[in-house]
């Protein structure tokens, strides 16, 4: 049962509707495991921040509909987003242990939980620097450059302006740009296959 | 015709692809790049810091199972918010009243509450006034919503 708009499958939800909410977990879970890996830094804090953001949709069903009628009829996409989002930055707040265990790893071993691998060395070495960002740039980058969302989207998301956006991304840009200098070659040097390898 | 300025913190911010540039500034940036040679070395150093990110794709495995965990949350009950689950769900000075509502209703009880336990006090009796406050204060339960 995967018919519906987010909207219509919350209203459904709302009314007690199982079946309308376990569409609404199928169709995101995937989306937002990934943006909550990237913003966390963390696969197993991923989970459960994941889990916490739809037994917090579950529980804002009934009230959906007159709340975006108050709201301006907030988009569900850009609402469950931003509670994804806080969750993840709040986390991020709390004393953390090493920071994104899983770049250098293999594989997990866990029994349940997301298995979350770096595809390659670069891959973990640009997701360990990921990690060192401030928790707002890391939000801000990831929406715009992996979670394909739009400026304005990212910046309602975020709850900031486009240019605060924008000075984010900047920021963030440039930070990883120092961190991973010697991945990004100078223009005119060798292609970066070579300089990987 | 964008300014180079502006081309740059585009590049800056978003990286060297058009499709991550605000939709409003396409054209315009397109048109700059055509036709200048420094827009366009701007643009690759962008390239190149975009390409080595480009590699830092997640294998993200969902090994949660969708339906189990939607089961296992719709399992917790609903509870209608009666701010704005009711009648002052509209706009104006309905949605005042809908946040307001259950502001007035926690001042009310601790008014109440606070009145009791003075007037409980009035014996000087400490214990008997303990008693008295426990009393009150078990049906009294404040739910605070989350903002969103």
């Amino acid at each position: 049962m995967r018919d519906g708009s987010d909207d219509e499958l919350m209203r459904r939800a709302g009314r007690g509707d199982n079946a309308a909410f376990a569409a609404l977990v199928a169709r995101h879970l995937p989306r937002a495991t990934a943006l909550a890996t990237r913003v966390s830094g963390s696969r197993s804090d991923a989970e459960e921040i994941v889990q916490e953001a739809f037994l917090r949709t579950w529980m804002k069903a009934p009230d959906w509909e007159s709340q975006t009628a108050i709201a301006g009829g907030a988009r569900f996409t850009t609402w469950f987003t931003r509670v994804l989002v806080n969750l993840c930055i709040d986390r991020r707040r709390r004393p953390q242990p090493a920071p994104l265990e899983a770049a250098a790893e293999v594989a997990s071993t866990a029994p349940e939980g997301l298995e979350v691998v770096a595809r390659n060395e670069t891959s973990a070495r640009v997701l360990a620097a990921l990690a060192e960002l401030p928790a707002r740039q890391r939000a801000a980058l990831t929406l715009c450059h992996w979670d394909g969302r739009s400026n304005i989207e990212a910046a309602e998301i975020l709850e900031i302006s486009v240019g605060a956006l924008e000075s984010l991304l900047v920021r963030a840009r440039r930070t990883l740009r120092v961190a991973l200098a010697d991945l990004v070659p100078d223009q005119g040097s060798p292609p970066l296959k070579r300089k990987l390898s | 015709m964008m300014s180079l300025d502006r081309l740059k913190t585009l590049l800056d911010a978003y990286g060297a692809d058009p499709n991550r540039w605000p939709e409003a500034e396409r054209a315009g940036a397109r048109e700059l790049l055509a036709s200048s040679a420094e827009a366009r070395a701007h643009a690759g150093e962008a390239r190149l810091l975009d390409s080595v990110l480009a590699q830092a794709a997640l294998r993200a495995e969902v090994q949660i199972d969708a339906a189990v965990l939607a089961s296992r949350i719709a399992q917790t009950p609903q509870r209608r918010d009666i701010a704005t689950g009711g009648r002052w769900r509209s706009s104006g000075a309905g949605a005042w009243f809908a946040f307001g509502w259950p502001n007035f209703a926690a001042l009310a009880a601790a008014g109440v509450v606070g009145f009791l336990v003075g007037w409980s006090n009035l014996d000087n009796s400490a214990a008997a006034a303990n008693r008295d406050l426990i009393d009150l204060m078990a049906p009294v339960t404040v739910i605070e919503e989350p903002l969103w």
